[in-house]
């Protein structure tokens, strides 16, 4: 895809395309890319899941992304680590997913973990790689568990094959970055 | 009625209220991003209110699960996505990236709200609009909204009548603009409740599509789970 493309599916400007790597500009092409993770084959192995309340993401920036009020729907307070095979990855709007198949351990079949991210307009304005979460990959996301729904929670951070760390800052971030009168995001202080 | 003359006196100050901010005014054309958490201020529900409150539920009556922005208030309250104001000759252009929302207000003197076309003619329960200078401020009366849910962030499930009527208030400072929102509602609201929401200016910022899409929005894949 080219910027010039990118400038006109997304209303994107042509500050923001020309910073666009090739990688990246491929993957605004979004309907191509959830096609192509749909496709994906399943490879279902599954790690333990590991509830951890603790107050590390207590106090993190949360990733403000209210469109259906993450606040009612999801426990910000608690965070979970689910280890799994990724199934599927739909960057989107209102809301990303990420689908994960999860072994309980002990033999049975495993459960999908559906698991709620920010818009992908947002991720495109904050720069998050959201392209390295690859489908069959096993990873380690850690989310917000959902205040109702079992196996059902909101991203805040993945570990990915060989450990590399998949963080999104968030909105705050972002809009500190803004305040300082840039828009290149930036991590620093965020825990 | 005492709360329709008080809430007569509110509305009658919001209208004419002068700006309080003070500084370098600049004008509002630009693309504009949430500085921080919006405030919600005197929010006092009458008991047909909380009723109506009481029977929302945020995983099947939230608007937004069917692509549908709630009100015009519940748009500015989405922490992300950012809003872009244009200044025209005789109307003020307002698109809101979230929902795709592209409100058109006539600058029109002597125009009744009531007698405004609707301002975002996809959506024409957001109401009718007008829109006026008050030096440099931007003020924009709405009336004639649908009934339903009002907001679904920080008091999920917040409900409006038809009866509800606006008075936004727009002032920009340098690369900060501030809206003011008066709600006044005296079916669901005891008393007229302000709104108030901090942009910073987003330079080089663009209107992205937002292209929701119902099948992608709502939460039916995940209800069968609902403890």
């Amino acid at each position: 895809m080219s910027r010039a493309t990118a400038l006109a599916l997304h209303g994107m400007s042509y500050r923001q395309a020309r910073r666009l790597s090739s990688d990246e500009l491929w993957s605004v092409n979004l309907g191509a890319i959830v096609d192509s993770w749909r496709g994906g084959e399943l490879m279902i192995r599954i790690s333990a899941v590991t509830a951890l309340v603790t107050a590390y993401l207590c106090l993190a920036q949360p990733a403000a992304n209210a469109h259906h009020s993450v606040a009612a729907n999801f426990d910000q307070s608690k965070t979970v680590s689910v280890t799994g095979r990724i199934k599927e990855v739909d960057i989107r709007n209102p809301h990303s997913q990420i689908t994960l198949d999860v072994s309980p351990g002990d033999g049975d079949s495993a459960v999908e973990w559906f698991i709620e991210w920010s818009d992908v307009n947002s991720l495109i304005r904050r720069s998050v790689p959201y392209e390295q979460l690859k489908v069959g990959d096993e990873v380690t996301i850690t989310i917000n568990p959902s205040r109702r729904l079992p196996n059902v929670g909101y991203f805040r951070q993945a570990v990915l094959p060989g450990g590399k760390i998949l963080r999104d800052c968030g909105f705050g971030a972002f809009r500190e970055s803004v305040a300082r009168g840039s828009t290149e995001i930036s991590c620093e202080g965020q825990p | 009625m005492k709360w329709t003359t008080t809430a007569t006196g509110l509305l009658a100050l919001a209208l004419a209220a002068p700006s309080a901010a003070q500084g370098d005014r600049v004008d509002l054309d630009g693309v504009w991003i949430l500085a921080d958490s919006a405030k919600f201020e005197n929010v006092e529900l009458t008991p047909g209110g909380e009723a109506a409150r009481a029977q929302y539920d945020s995983l099947r009556n939230d608007p937004g699960l069917k692509c549908i922005p709630a009100s015009i208030t519940r748009v500015m309250h989405t922490p992300s996505p950012p809003i872009a104001i244009r200044r025209r000759a005789d109307l003020i252009e307002i698109d809101y990236e979230f929902m795709d929302v592209h409100r058109r207000i006539p600058i029109k003197s002597g125009l009744a709200a009531k007698e405004a076309p609707y301002a975002v003619a996809e959506y024409p329960h957001l109401g009718r609009s007008v829109a006026r200078y008050e030096g440099e401020t931007l003020v924009v009366e709405t009336v004639d909204v649908g009934a339903g849910v009002h907001d679904t962030l920080g008091m999920p499930g917040l409900p409006q009548s038809e009866q509800m009527h606006t008075v936004e208030r727009f002032v920009a400072t340098g690369n900060r603009m501030e809206v003011a929102v008066t709600h006044v509602d005296p079916v669901f609201y005891a008393k007229p409740y302000v709104a108030t929401f901090s942009y910073l200016r987003l330079p080089g910022g663009a209107i992205l599509p937002w292209n929701c899409s119902p099948e992608e929005a709502n939460y039916d894949r995940f209800l069968s789970k609902d403890k």
